[in-house]
């Protein structure tokens, strides 16, 4: 499968220890969560830039908009959320620091697929997908050609 | 890419507004109070209060503002700086970076205990640029002459200038 990792539009990146990006694989619907927050309208896209870039900035709070998971298995997992109305979006990924060489202390979130609940609890599907392209060798090889580090 | 906020007021009077959320977000994460107490100290239903958390309603006027800081015992400053990006290419700073660095140099009330905070800190040196006024950038004597509120806004690159030679 051909991955990618994609800037989000409007971002800067140059400015902060942490960055947000998407991944993108066009063979796999499930590797949706580009698609589904490029269909967001320009101010629901907005709000949840408000959210990535107060995480880029090095806030580790409130869980209302982010948090990462506790458990070992999950602990590279990731989840940026967004309320509206009576549904619950996930924008669920991984961490990774791309470039442990030359610049150790940056940390980057993948972000893969979206889901909508509307219970408290994460569903383990969500995470275990985004903790299986974590580790996949082509994901790997996608965030590397993104961030070289040599 | 220019930033999302660059070309669009709104966009960065609603981002504005998200950082001061945000810290509100915080606060009451912290403090254990629960949103619906919030509410009932707002005099507002837990409904509007979650919108608000949430982003989804961000059209805020500083009085409410206000009324959420103050519901969760703190205050609110209108801070005004200029960080050398007059076409906003790279978005605004964070109002949690205002705060931080206000925290880290002591909670200082006046200009003064600001100094004292320098002085007691011998690696530490305050950089004139520090001193702003709305979009005036000034020494400490011009910034007293232009009617405004002065606050102390921490610059990224700080200058060479020290308290010893800077004009106070």
């Amino acid at each position: 499968m051909a991955f990618s990792v994609h800037a989000i539009a409007g971002l800067k990146y140059d400015h902060y220890h942490r960055g947000v990006v998407f991944l993108r694989c066009d063979n796999n619907p499930q590797v949706n969560a580009e698609a589904v927050f490029n269909a967001l309208k320009q101010n629901d896209q907005n709000r949840m830039r408000d959210k990535l870039e107060w995480w880029m900035r090095g806030n580790d709070s409130p869980s209302q908009w982010f948090h990462g998971f506790d458990d070992d298995d999950r602990k590279y997992c990731f989840v940026f959320k967004r309320k509206k109305g009576h549904t619950n979006h996930r924008y669920y990924g991984f961490l990774i620091h791309p470039q442990p060489n030359t610049d150790k202390g940056y940390r980057l979130c993948v972000l893969t697929n979206h889901a909508q609940k509307n219970v408290e609890a994460t569903d383990p599907s969500e995470t275990n997908f985004a903790n299986t392209l974590r580790v996949h060798v082509d994901v790997i090889a996608a965030v590397k050609r993104s961030f070289p580090d040599n | 890419m220019p930033h999302y906020t660059s070309t669009n007021q709104d966009a960065l009077v609603e981002r504005v507004t998200s950082d001061f959320i945000g810290q509100i977000a915080q606060r009451l994460e912290a403090s254990d109070i629960p949103q619906i107490e919030l509410a009932k100290k707002l005099g507002r239903s837990e409904s509007e209060v979650s919108q608000v958390l949430n982003l989804n309603r961000i059209n805020l006027t500083l009085k409410t503002m206000m009324g959420y800081a103050r519901a969760l015992g703190m205050k609110v400053a209108v801070v005004a700086y200029d960080d050398g990006d007059p076409t906003n290419e790279n978005g605004p700073v964070g109002s949690e970076i205002f705060t931080l660095s206000w925290e880290k140099s002591g909670k200082p009330r006046d200009i003064w205990s600001l100094n004292e905070a320098s002085h007691s800190t011998s690696e530490r040196r305050y950089w004139i640029h520090g001193w702003m006024c709305g979009s005036i950038s000034s020494t400490f004597g011009g910034a007293f002459n232009t009617g405004a509120e002065l606050r102390y806004i921490p610059q990224f690159q700080p200058q060479k200038a020290t308290l010893t030679n800077a004009r106070i």
